[in-house]
């Protein structure tokens, strides 16, 4: 391995040192901004596919840094992969990150929203749960 | 008769919650690169999709293509064989060989006769009545005819099934062609790229068993949805350009400080595809990110669109005309003798001519 550390290799910079916020986040942020108050007016959300975003990791590192940690953390265990839904600082911003079975990330959104569909429990699943509860009670002599 | 099992009734049937199954619909969404809006219309349309046969043919190619499938990681090539498609024929990745995997093409093309799906990768050789490339002793031409006449649509996977590709490059000894040459009757989607993006792929083909149907195409018949903007439109290196910084050479302060790579020929501004969005590797990195210009992989006749490391707008002209004049005048400045030494390389390696490192040196030292 001789002479490798020879070479010069710049990295490029994953924190702003200024104190600025990079070009790419700070235009995402811009639409956040937007959303939240469409979804305090309308009660309407949206949500952000942050794969369709041409982000450099430094950019995905600001991004995360500018929107902070919040108060809530959840984790789905899915059939293939958990999802880990987390609100950001800025309340109404929730950060979802979708797992694949060798856990890396193979969809990730940002919901604008005051409490995202995931976290709901859906009508059909209310429905099968009810009827092995009253399968259960049957099974009780009740 | 059997009433035929969606993807609901399967999923269902696996014991998988809702909440996994509106989880798959958000991943769909953006495999295929919709807006999430769309995710609602994406789970109705999933609960009542049925799993295709899909017949894969590959003829005059390097395997790239499907070596680039194999990488796909949401959804993982295995989850799409066993739960999506019902991948009938595949001459690489099946189990069976020679005269069985032969009779299972012929037995799904009969059983689904007007229903599959045929994916083509690869170009198909025209010239000596396309005797340059065969399968069991059968030209491509002939299969490829045979194949597409009971398709419901055509997939061309890769540069050389949508464009032709590098077989198709001049001289072009064997007469490819690309598979809208050869068919006319069937709607034809091109997912281009040598190879195309795995997650393009697959995209395309959950697209079509979401909804049934084929994706919105551009004017060359690729999906919007992956190729509607320029990679140069979508590239994080694009306001370094806007502001007139270009890297000249691979190793000057440009390149390091990672400036716009368009004076190093970068085909970006004239190239439709993901790379820069969806990225490589799992959304890793993409060709410009690890610093190397754009080739234009995606576009007809890239091969033959000019050298990769010529400028889009500078036309070729021979070194020593540039480098002798600029020396002559004395005017030879820093960033430029990069540029000039590559393509003295450059020129000289396409001259046979063996340039030294002390004639580089010398040129630099001017």
């Amino acid at each position: 391995m001789n002479g490798l550390e020879d070479i010069s290799i710049s990295i490029v910079e994953t924190t702003s040192t200024s104190g600025e916020l990079r070009a790419n986040v700070r235009a995402i942020l811009h639409e956040i901004e937007t959303l939240l108050g469409k979804l305090l007016e309308s009660g309407e959300g949206d949500i952000i596919d942050i794969r369709s975003l041409p982000l450099l990791p430094a950019d995905y590192e600001g991004l995360e840094g500018a929107l902070g940690g919040g108060e809530v953390y959840a984790e789905i265990d899915g059939g293939n992969g958990p999802t880990v839904i987390v609100e950001t600082g800025m309340p109404g911003v929730w950060w979802v990150s979708h797992y694949g079975d060798s856990d890396e990330i193979i969809a990730e959104f940002i919901e604008v929203t005051r409490i995202p569909e995931l976290l709901m429990s859906p009508p059909e699943d209310i429905d099968d749960g009810l009827e092995r509860l009253r399968m259960q009670l049957a099974d009780a002599g009740h | 008769m059997n009433k035929p099992i969606t993807l609901g009734d399967q999923l269902k049937q696996q014991g998988i919650s809702r909440r996994s199954f509106l989880k798959l619909c958000a991943v769909t969404t953006s495999m295929m690169a919709l807006p999430p809006a769309m995710i609602p219309r994406v789970a109705a349309a999933l609960e009542k999709a049925l799993r295709p046969s899909v017949i894969w043919l590959s003829f005059q190619e390097c395997t790239g293509c499907t070596e680039s499938l194999t990488r796909s990681h949401a959804p993982t090539l295995e989850s799409l064989i066993f739960n999506a498609i019902s991948l009938d024929y595949h001459h690489t990745l099946q189990a069976a060989s020679g005269t069985a995997a032969e009779a299972a093409r012929e037995k799904a093309m009969e059983k689904f006769y007007g229903k599959y799906l045929l994916i083509v990768d690869g170009s198909i050789p025209t010239r000596d009545n396309g005797i340059y490339s065969t399968i069991a002793g059968r030209t491509n031409l002939d299969m490829l005819q045979e194949a597409a006449a009971g398709a419901a649509a055509i997939v061309a996977v890769g540069t050389c099934a949508a464009f032709g590709g590098i077989p198709y490059a001049r001289p072009n000894p064997t007469g490819a062609v690309p598979v809208s040459e050869l068919v006319k009757d069937k709607p034809i989607i091109n997912v281009s790229g040598c190879p195309p993006i795995p997650v393009v792929i697959t995209g395309v083909l959950a697209h079509y068993l979401t909804f049934g149907e084929i994706p919105p195409l551009d004017s060359l018949g690729r999906p919007s949805a992956f190729f509607g903007e320029s990679i140069h439109d979508r590239c994080y290196r694009r306001p370094f350009y806007d502001q007139g910084k270009f890297a000249k050479s691979f190793d000057d302060e440009g390149a390091r400080n990672g400036w716009c790579l368009y004076e190093l020929g970068c085909k970006g501004p004239t190239t439709h595809n993901a790379c820069a969005t969806t990225k490589w590797n799992g959304g890793a990195s993409f060709p410009i990110e690890s610093g190397h210009p754009c080739l234009g992989c995606s576009e007809p006749n890239f091969w033959d669109a000019g050298g990769f490391y010529e400028a889009l707008s500078t036309a070729t002209r021979p070194l020593s005309s540039w480098a002798g004049a600029a020396v002559a005048a004395g005017a030879v400045a820093g960033a430029a003798i990069g540029a000039s030494s590559l393509r003295k390389r450059a020129t000289a390696k396409r001259a046979h001519h063996r340039v030294t490192a002390e004639e580089l040196q010398q040129k630099e030292d001017v």
